[in-house]
């Protein structure tokens, strides 16, 4: 009776195995789907990040610079209409761990953190006083200025100047609203050519004065 | 003949037990980490370049880039104030390395650490900016 296998034994052995196995495979597809969501959820986060901080959205002023107020008011149906996030994820934006938008709850997910410059604009107007110079320096980076030239009667105001680039230019006299572009990459002093006094308030200056500041921007995304 | 044998399904079946409990714990383990350390490094590397990239020069010539690989001298003047710049845009717990043909940037760079890469090529050679976690 040596060498022969009981029954019992066998039937134990093949259901421990059985149980075993069936074990396994659970563990397997739950770690290969948790592994499938992690990665479809970090490249929805990348994706999310890209948009928001490379554009082009009205949030992206230009490259990894984003526009303050523009961003502390974003919404939901925006994410999810304008920049592809769907039905079944929410999404978590911070500034500085601050929590600027939360679509539902984010509880894990995959979180990304950009740097980036917030950019806040804010209107100025310069009434310059010219004394002893007829230069006006303007801060860098204004990209744009719209001058009003109302010069008193007897005066007349024949060029303008922005750096040696002539920008306005009329004999008989300027008068009126105009706009000058400028390059934004420099600092641009503006000067005025006249025949006659110029006093305060004849020449108004108005421009969008731009301020960045940096900061770290998180986007999470979960499911 | 009563001598204590092990059965010797049971036996075989303790060896098939052991082998699928081992790949069980090797896939609750986590199946291949994902990389997520190295992309955000990666993200936070191509974030300051990009900024770097923009950035309007403090002297002269086109941007902040071009004017600091403008020449040898240029970059050796610079230098501290470039490194100075790219520490101030990097959250607190990064430490990075700038890699130009006329030399390197920042800090040392240690071995075995997950970097994150990024770089460009200029008219004078190519740069690469190098983060890691400190």
């Amino acid at each position: 009776m040596r060498g022969q296998t009981s029954l019992p034994a066998l039937g134990v052995a093949l259901l421990l195995l059985t149980a075993t196995t069936t074990a396994t495979v659970a563990v397997a597809d739950g770690a290969f789907g948790t592994a499938e969501r992690d990665a479809l959820e970090r490249q929805a986060a990348i994706a999310l990040s890209e948009r928001l901080v490379d554009g082009p959205t009205r949030v992206t002023s230009r490259a990894n610079v984003l526009d303050e107020r523009v961003l502390r008011n974003v919404t939901e149906s925006f994410l999810r209409e304008n920049l592809g996030l769907s039905a079944g994820s929410e999404a978590a934006l911070e500034i500085d761990g601050e929590a600027v938008l939360r679509t539902g709850s984010t509880q894990g997910g995959s979180s990304f953190e950009r740097i980036v410059l917030l950019e806040r604009t804010a209107q100025r107007v310069l009434r310059p006083a010219f004394d002893g110079t007829r230069a006006v320096t303007l801060p860098r980076r204004v990209a744009r200025v719209r001058l009003t030239l109302r010069p008193p009667s007897g005066t007349s105001v024949t060029r303008v100047l922005a750096g040696h680039r002539v920008v306005l230019r009329r004999p008989g006299g300027l008068e009126g609203n105009f706009t000058v572009d400028l390059s934004a990459a420099t600092t641009t002093t503006l000067r005025f050519d006249a025949v006659g006094r110029l006093p305060n308030g004849s020449v108004t200056l108005r421009y969008a004065q731009r301020r960045t500041r940096k900061a770290v921007f998180g986007v999470t995304v979960d499911g | 003949m009563a001598r204590a044998q092990l059965p010797l399904p049971a036996l075989e079946a303790g060896i098939g037990v052991v082998l699928l409990l081992t790949l069980a714990l090797v896939l609750a383990g986590g199946v291949t980490p994902a990389d997520t350390e190295r992309a955000q490094l990666d993200v936070y590397a191509s974030d300051v370049g990009q900024l770097l990239r923009s950035e309007a020069p403090r002297h002269a010539g086109g941007t902040r880039l071009s004017e600091v690989l403008a020449s040898r001298t240029a970059f050796e003047r610079e230098r501290e104030a470039l490194a100075r710049r790219v520490d101030s845009m990097l959250p607190a717990n990064l430490r990075f390395r700038v890699h130009t043909a006329y030399g390197g940037v920042g800090n040392p760079q240690p071995a075995g650490v997950a970097v994150g890469e990024w770089s460009v090529r200029t008219r004078n050679g190519r740069v690469t900016l190098e983060v890691w976690y400190a």
